[in-house]
């Protein structure tokens, strides 16, 4: 995976990770690599937001098709294709829960945060009670107050979640981004009712 | 020696960096362009940049614009063509100077033909390129319709750019703006809405929503409603189409004289009475109340939907001639507390946006337009669900795969319905194209796997491709009417066509017999099982050699030779034809009604 390529263009040595050619500085097909080298940015679970879009935005700047809308078309494919993954791998490690589970893949645990054979009571019955306090709220006050707690319990798990991946404790981390995932659905929920 | 240099007259090489920037809209259309650092609108003969999209076939003649708007027939003519784009548009006819029924691609593509003569005249060069703004809520069969509408005027499209992100593009480039503007966008035929990060050279939507059948025009129709109820007591519905569409015409003339005073008297007929009544303010205002409000709430639902809050909002950016209404920006100031900016004229902004982008994606620049998509995208799945592939406001472009396998021991081909839209059932959403896999290796059910990648480019224009994974069975597509080309096929017709052609008109009959030829060959291509079922040998060795010859003739550009060989494929299949209606219609007799489709 990370092994050199040779430049379409001149034949000069590209290394990995890297997507112009630093001899003609043609773009060069894309290849297969993780969100976060993509990005230029270290593998953990704390990030800087702010520092993740800059990252995100610099690269756009170099490969979005609109750079090439004057070059051939192989090289229109490539910045398509290439434009493609830094929007895509920028979404995922935006949001914690995608965030998490790139993690947990690149540490060899497989996690889907939709795995169904999830059956953790003690996380089911906790997201139940938040859910059915939502629905016993009798006015728009009381809504936006059981809003308010989900919002401070997401806040919470993600700080859970990111002490277990200092900790290196995977398992735990998984378990605890199912949670993440439960939570956040029900706040989608919760927004549409109210 | 030397040789005299004579320098060319008016060649398509002296033009390669002219990008027009189109805004093609419901009600009026602008084109404007930057030249070597200067920024310019087309001006048409009247002299004005608002053009209306109007197209008149008449007596022979084609016209368009201003110079329809105090000809006699202005009510034959053809108005807010556009619309057609988002309802009905591959069913919907109409009649052209010549009384050939043609379709909304085909009006569209006329309207295009003269805004680029009208470029041309105002630059005195050829022009080939353009950036043509769109809808933000506008969905895949209007945008690739539109595309084709442009493609068969001659026109290469550098980009598709969403009307919200052109205008947000052209504020921020001209003045200066940074931080998060809400682009509030009213045009005569649809509304959307985006919420746009603007920092030093980028511009990033963040997310976008809309209407694409709300505009101005629907605020004529209540208008017009309001006045006919409250002066002659008459129900609106009741009169006939010819007398509700010139009420309606004429509301939307003291709609926008309102923009400029309180009230006037003014004389309207209804029925054949005859009254002088007042026109004011107020009764605009309570009767288009109700849209206003829709407006409203789809604004504050994008702000939840992303959860913005409101005072993370630098201000509203009013875009379209029928933001201008004054209820709007006071709805607006009272719902959002927040400021209102239309300092650059909300008729002319999205036109000037596409160019100054149009430029920069000719010249190079720093700058970089980032966009998303404004409605998720999927494949129909069992019990007519629809699963979502890729879903609204993802950033463009996007590529995602998912595989999909069969559902019956030893199933050879499966069928994939592309959806657009966001309900859970696929018969709510728009049904985009279906295309069948077929040659899939006999397995027990759910063994086979196939990938199903969907392509979303940066003009929002998606391609799917459907692969077996052990196989390496392939079947590619982009979103069109069985009738249609591939828009990468017409692209590649328009290239080759910019580069031979010696004048406009030369270029524009290249385009069309070579379209016309690529789609007769692919509906050849696709009935080839019933050809070697249903004629003789030699029919069929006839068949092939006048395919073959067309094919060839395609690669030249002798228009003459190829609509030549196009009759004479004609002329061989007649035979094939009838003897196809024959069978399908063998086929149908004698089977209960019921079982014909």
């Amino acid at each position: 995976m990370s092994t050199n390529s040779v430049c379409w263009n001149c034949q000069n040595i590209i290394p990995p990770n890297v997507f112009l050619c630093q001899k003609c500085n043609k773009i060069q097909p894309p290849k297969q690599v993780n969100e976060f080298k993509l990005l230029g940015i270290s593998e953990e679970f704390d990030l800087d937001l702010e520092e993740l879009e800059d990252a995100y935005l610099k690269l756009q700047q170099l490969f979005h098709p609109d750079k090439y809308s004057q070059l051939s078309e192989k090289e229109i494919k490539y910045s398509t294709l290439l434009s493609s993954m830094i929007n895509e791998a920028y979404q995922k490690l935006n949001s914690s829960i995608s965030r998490a589970s790139v993690l947990l893949q690149l540490k060899g645990i497989n996690s889907h945060p939709e795995d169904s054979s999830f059956n953790d009571s003690q996380v089911l019955e906790e997201v139940m009670e938040i859910q059915n306090e939502f629905l016993e709220a009798e006015d728009s006050e009381q809504k936006k107050i059981s809003i308010q707690k989900l919002n401070s319990r997401i806040t919470e798990t993600i700080d859970d979640l990111s002490i277990s991946f200092k900790k290196q404790d995977y398992e735990i981390a998984k378990k605890l981004n199912i949670k993440l995932s439960y939570l956040e659905k029900i706040k989608v929920n919760f927004k549409k009712q109210l | 020696m030397n040789l005299i240099k004579i320098k060319e007259p008016l060649s398509s090489n002296n033009s390669a960096n002219i990008c027009i920037g189109i805004d093609f809209g419901t009600t009026n259309s602008v084109c404007s362009v930057k030249v070597k650092n200067k920024f310019s609108f087309i001006k048409d003969e009247s002299g004005t940049s608002l053009i209306p999209t109007l197209i008149l076939y008449d007596r022979k003649t084609k016209k368009f614009g201003n110079q329809i708007i105090k000809n006699e027939s202005y009510f034959n003519s053809i108005f807010s063509v556009k619309r057609n784009f988002t309802i009905d548009f591959e069913k919907k006819r109409f009649e052209d100077e010549n009384n050939n029924k043609i379709s909304t691609i085909e009006v569209s593509k006329d309207f295009f033909i003269y805004l680029k003569k009208l470029c041309e005249k105002n630059l005195n060069q050829n022009i080939f390129d353009c950036v043509i703004s769109v809808p933000a809520y506008f969905d895949e069969k209007a945008r690739s319709g539109i595309m084709r509408a442009a493609f068969m005027a001659g026109l290469r499209v550098r980009r598709l750019i969403n009307e919200p992100t052109a205008a947000a593009f052209a504020y921020g480039l001209e003045k200066k703006k940074k931080g998060i503007f809400f682009v509030y966008d009213l045009g005569g035929g649809t509304f959307d809405v985006s919420l746009l990060k603007l920092s030093d050279g980028i511009f990033k939507v963040i997310a976008t929503s809309g209407d694409p059948n709300l505009g101005g025009d629907d605020f004529d129709t209540l208008f017009a409603k309001w006045l006919v109820d409250k002066y002659f007591s008459v129900n609106f519905d009741d009169l006939r189409e010819k007398e509700k569409f010139k009420l309606v015409k004429k509301c939307k003339l003291f709609k926008e004289k309102l923009s400029n005073t309180q009230n006037f008297k003014e004389e309207l007929k209804v029925n054949d009475r005859l009254k002088e009544i007042e026109i004011n303010i107020d009764d605009l205002n309570k009767s288009v109340e109700k849209l206003v409000d829709r407006t409203i709430n789809i604004s504050s639902e994008l702000l939840t939907e992303v959860d913005v809050q409101i005072d993370k909002v630098n201000g509203f950016v009013l875009v379209g001639g029928s933001s201008r209404l004054k209820c709007i920006s006071k709805k607006i100031k009272e719902n959002f507390q927040t400021d209102i900016f239309d300092d650059v004229d909300p008729d002319l902004v999205v036109s000037k946006g596409a160019a100054l982008h149009g430029y920069e994606l000719l010249n190079g620049s720093a700058n970089v337009l980032l966009d998303v998509t404004p409605l998720s995208l999927g494949i129909e799945t069992m019990g007519g669900l629809m699963e979502k592939i890729i879903s609204r406001n993802t950033p463009i472009p996007a590529i995602k795969e998912q595989t999909f396998t069969t559902y019956e021991n030893g199933q050879t081909a499966i069928k994939f319905t592309i959806l657009q839209g966001e309900r859970e059932t696929s018969v709510n959403n728009r049904k985009l194209a279906e295309f069948v896999l077929s040659d899939i290796q006999p397995k027990p059910a759910g063994i086979p796997r196939i990938k199903v990648m969907f392509s979303l480019d940066a003009d929002g224009i998606l391609f799917v491709t459907a692969t077996d994974e052990e196989t390496g069975v392939e079947n590619k597509l982009s979103v069109k009417t069985n009738d249609e080309l591939d828009l990468i096929e017409m692209r590649k017709i328009v290239e080759s066509s910019i580069k031979n052609a010696k004048d406009d008109i030369h270029q524009r009959m290249i385009i069309e017999a070579k379209i016309k030829a690529q789609s007769f060959l692919n509906e050849i291509d696709s009935v080839k099982k019933d050809i070697e079922l249903l004629c003789s040998k030699n029919d069929i060795k006839i068949i092939n050699d006048k395919v073959a010859l067309l094919k060839k003739s395609i690669n030249n550009d002798d228009y003459d030779i190829i609509n030549q060989r196009v009759d004479e494929l004609n002329k061989v299949t007649e035979l094939f034809a009838q003897k196809r209606i024959e069978k399908d219609f063998s086929e149908v007799v004698g089977k209960d009604v019921d079982e014909i489709e």
